[in-house]
């Protein structure tokens, strides 16, 4: 299934690694000197987080600054995302396909796994975000979308914004899949704008071995690839030109 | 402030305190000024528990990435609660997409225009494409149908308040007017 317009402007794949990966802060530098030739630009950017600990009247927070390391290719339009224990790859528009944005998830990977072993995976996830805009003053949502919100009789029809989701488990629950519809800001006028958001995520911590890593990224790319088929009509596709 | 940490996706929300001020480092306090200023406004259109999901949602604080789906939504909240106008909506996310170092300062210099020109001004936030060499940055275009005397005074407070945040930073954002009338 290939569009002349994918609707996709954001890819992301992430990692995020148990605390038996060893890890100290020299990794990041290390990743880059091994992916410069794709990925030249090199930033870092302080991200405030926040740790949670259990106790006994409820959660607790405590906020750090950890330090995240950018490689972004020459257009800026495909990055890598090291911070402690995490790896992200995201391709942004122009979405090429997963031929193109797999081979960066493996350089990424497995450059990491080279430089430290990968002893655990907490949680893994495959995201991919569809910006689509569909023109027409009075859109009706249903004649583009198989998943919508569906406003009964007895209730407003005329509203500003929306939020749908739904969770699909998989493998017996070890994994789900997060399918978000919102509202989105039209480009043009009389447009009707939507982002969809597909996540395929590990649940289950370590229940997917490192070395199985990249098969689990292959399962979860065919599995978002069925729903976004499963979640529009004809008339999008259309929309989207659809090449084979 | 109380804030709610999601264990799902869809609900089963557990406490904790978020924004505990004291607990962030100096050097950050423009950071503080934003979520503060972010709890403000929206405290009344949202319950408390709200506003700390919102702002956790927008700044990511908890999930502590940037993507389309977050910069949509915090444009939306600048449009939809602040007034703000996107001619080009779609460049300013690509913007932030690629320079996501100033997502955060972007969102901030938003509130702080909008506190100083809020209901007697059209903001409108933009992708400047500089016509002779390739370079581009966001602009904050102040455009009011009868311009103040003082306008490029107080639009020099608010540059003041958060040039240094942009420091080693590779995006820019600059707050200017072009003395146009507002756009229809």
């Amino acid at each position: 299934m290939k569009f002349k317009k994918p609707p996709i402007v954001e890819a992301i794949c992430e990692f995020r690694f148990s605390k038996e990966t060893q890890w100290d802060p020299t990794i990041p530098g290390s990743v880059y000197e091994k992916v410069k030739d794709q990925f030249p630009h090199k930033e870092s950017r302080l991200d405030p987080q926040v740790i949670m600990k259990t106790e006994e009247t409820g959660f607790n927070q405590n906020p750090v600054a950890s330090q995240r390391v950018l490689m972004l290719s020459g257009d800026r339009s495909s990055l890598i995302q090291v911070g402690p224990h995490l790896l992200s790859i995201n391709q942004l528009k122009p979405y090429a396909g997963w031929e193109h944005f797999r081979p960066k998830i493996k350089r990424a990977y497995e450059t990491l796994g080279g430089i430290t072993e990968i002893n655990g995976i907490d949680r893994m996830a495959l995201v991919y975000i569809d910006r689509i805009e569909i023109p027409g003053k009075r859109v009706k949502i249903e004649d583009y979308f198989k998943f919508y919100p569906k406003l009964g009789m007895e209730l407003p029809h005329a509203h500003t914004n929306f939020v749908v989701g739904v969770e699909f488990p998989y493998n017996e629950k070890r994994d789900s899949c997060r399918l978000q519809l919102t509202s989105a800001m039209a480009t043009v006028k009389d447009h009707l704008a939507v982002l969809l958001t597909t996540e395929y995520y590990l649940v289950k911590q370590k229940s997917v071995s490192p070395d199985m890593a990249l098969d689990w990224m292959e399962d979860a790319h065919t599995q978002v690839r069925a729903l976004f088929k499963g979640c529009i009509t004809e008339n999008l596709e259309d929309l989207f030109e659809r090449l084979d | 402030m109380t804030g709610y940490a999601d264990i799902n996706s869809f609900g089963n929300y557990l406490p904790f305190k978020l924004f505990d001020i004291a607990s962030f480092d100096t050097a950050d306090a423009w950071r503080i000024t934003l979520y503060n200023h972010l709890g403000l406004r929206l405290q009344n259109t949202f319950t408390e528990s709200s506003q700390s999901e919102f702002i956790a949602d927008n700044t990511d604080i908890v999930r502590n990435s940037i993507n389309a789906a977050t910069v949509e939504r915090s444009l939306f909240f600048l449009q939809y609660y602040l007034g703000f106008r996107f001619t080009h909506p779609e460049k300013v996310i690509d913007y932030l997409l690629k320079h996501r170092g100033i997502y955060e300062i972007t969102l901030y210099v938003c509130i702080l225009t909008e506190e100083k020109f809020g209901s007697h001004a059209q903001l409108s936030l933009e992708v400047y494409q500089d016509p002779e060499i390739d370079d581009q940055y966001l602009t904050i275009y102040v455009r009011q149908k009868e311009y103040e005397p003082d306008i490029i005074d107080k639009i020099d407070t608010i540059c003041e308040e958060y040039e240094s945040a942009l420091d080693c930073e590779q995006g820019y954002i600059l707050v200017t007017t072009d003395f146009h009338p507002p756009l229809e």
